[in-house]
Formats: C-alpha cells, structure tokens, sequence
C-alpha cells in the first residue's frame, strides 16, 4: 500500500556499525525507560509527583525533572532515594552491546524517498502514478495532559524497575 | 495499540539525521516510543499547540542543553511528522510552526485528493 512516506525507525544497521550512535541511542532508550519505570511505578503507588516530592524532601519540579525522558543526569544514589519512596528494588543490568543488538532487528520499514518537495504536485509527481493509496487523514484530537502533579490512579502499569538498564 | 510513523515530506527523516547525534537518538527513540505507545509517552513533553496551530503537536526535548522541537499530528493510528527541528530562538521556533503548519495543510490537501495524478482516497 501507498501512502505518506514512513519514517525509517529501524536502527539495527546502524547500532551495529557506528559505535558513536550505538552509545547515543543507548543512553537515550535507558534514559527514557528509567522515566517511564519511574511514572509508572510512582502512579502505582497512587502517589502524585507533589507528594512523591515531600517523601523524597525535594520539590515537585524535580520530580517532574527526573521523570522526563530526556534527564540524563543520572546517580545511583538518586536512583536508590526513588526505589526507597516507592518501595521498589533496584537490579542494575549492563549488557555488551553485541548480547543486546539482536533485539533491534527488525523488519525494515519501507521508506519511500521522495526528494524534499512540499508543494503537492511536486511532491506527487515523485510516486509512481497510478497505484497509489493515500490514507485517509481524519483528524484524532489530543486532550490536553492532566497537571503534572495530579496522580492517575486509574492508568495503573505494571513497573520494571527491576530490569532497569542504566 | 500500534501506531504507525510516517513523515510529509520525507525529508523529514533528513532533518532527524541532520541533528547533533544524541539528538538524533533520543528524537528516534522518542518515535520508537510513540509507534509502540501511541503518540503520548508519559515520560515526554508532548502538547498540542495552541488555537491557530490546530491540529499540531509538539514534543519538547533538551539534549544537552539543546532545545529539540518535534512537530506532528495525529490521524486515527497514524501518526504523521512535519518538522523536527532545533530551536535556536524563538523566531526559529515560529518559523518552524508556519513550515510544519503549511506542510501539514499540503499533505491533508493530497490525501483529498487535491492533485490530479493522484488516485481516489481510499
């Protein structure tokens, strides 16, 4: 099927022969996971970040800090303050590279290349005509994200802390 | 449920390449994110912008110290990105919602079928 162009996410290739982006890609997917364990594991407690925050002594923004995939400033002994809030074990797992990037083989998303264009026509006459299916753009609304501090009892997930890569 | 990631134009791909490398990994592993997760992951900065930029979506990232800016929307399962981008300024910012905007209008006018190479929507 034809439609917009998919985003090659397929990182395998490349994890295995650039180191540099190896490390980069690493860093980002543990950073990201520890947020997520960590949001998780906090809305499991039915705690918000405000009252996570006063068990820690620290103020809500730092809260909302560290759960941000994008905090890199990582220590373990913060790690070990939020596991002791939220009455978690903390396992430390470090995986050579070479163990690890079988997971990230995956089928290949086909990426339709068209030079960068964004006027329809010319973007257009970039495909093949004739056997094309554009998708049916209908509009999906996002509500606005609940305030960072409010707890959401009710989108319980199971927490991995236990498997945490750092 | 998954989601699927496609870009308009597909030099959007290109501009995710064009970033500085721990940019362009995290802006990967982001979108990784949202094909298994949908496109809100708690654990990053998403918000639909305001009125005049209806329709679009932000994710707001900083790398270090760098202000990454992803730009999409969402169409039932389909997630589409228009512009990702590195804030310099805030005139960087707005030029970069005034392109995702206009890309974002061209490609719903395709999908109507708006040009005439293209064949009936489906």
């Amino acid at each position: 099927m034809n439609s917009l162009p998919s985003i090659d996410l397929s990182v395998s290739e490349r994890l295995q022969n650039d180191p540099e982006f190896r490390q980069d890609f690493f860093i980002a997917e543990s950073s990201a996971k520890i947020a997520q364990q960590l949001i998780n594991l906090r809305k499991r407690r039915t705690l918000n970040q405000t009252q996570l925050a006063e068990k820690l002594e620290t103020g809500q923004s730092a809260i909302s800090r560290v759960e941000s995939a994008d905090y890199l400033n990582w220590s373990f002994a913060t790690l070990r303050r939020f596991a002791a809030a939220l009455d978690a074990r903390i396992r430390v797992v470090i995986e050579a590279s070479e163990d690890v990037l079988p997971e990230y083989e995956e089928a290949t998303q086909c990426v339709t290349e068209t030079e960068s264009d964004d006027t329809a026509a010319g973007s257009a006459a970039n495909y093949p005509s004739g056997d094309m299916q554009w998708p049916s753009l209908k509009k999906t609304k996002i509500s606005p994200r609940p305030p960072a501090g409010a707890a959401n009892a009710g989108q319980m997930d199971i927490p991995q802390l236990s498997n945490l890569p750092i | 449920m998954a989601y699927e990631i496609r870009q308009w134009p597909a030099a959007v791909r290109r501009e995710i390449g064009g970033l500085p490398g721990p940019a362009e990994a995290a802006v990967l592993v982001l979108l990784i994110a949202m094909r298994a997760r949908g496109p809100r992951p708690e654990e990053y900065q998403v918000k639909p912008l305001k009125k005049n930029l209806r329709g679009l979506v932000q994710v707001n990232m900083k790398i270090n110290r760098e202000q990454i800016r992803v730009l999409f929307s969402v169409y039932g399962n389909c997630i589409v990105v228009f512009h990702v981008f590195k804030k310099t300024s805030p005139q960087v910012e707005l030029r970069g919602y005034e392109l995702a905007l206009k890309r974002k209008k061209t490609a719903e006018q395709i999908t109507k079928g708006g040009a005439d190479e293209l064949p009936t929507l489906h």
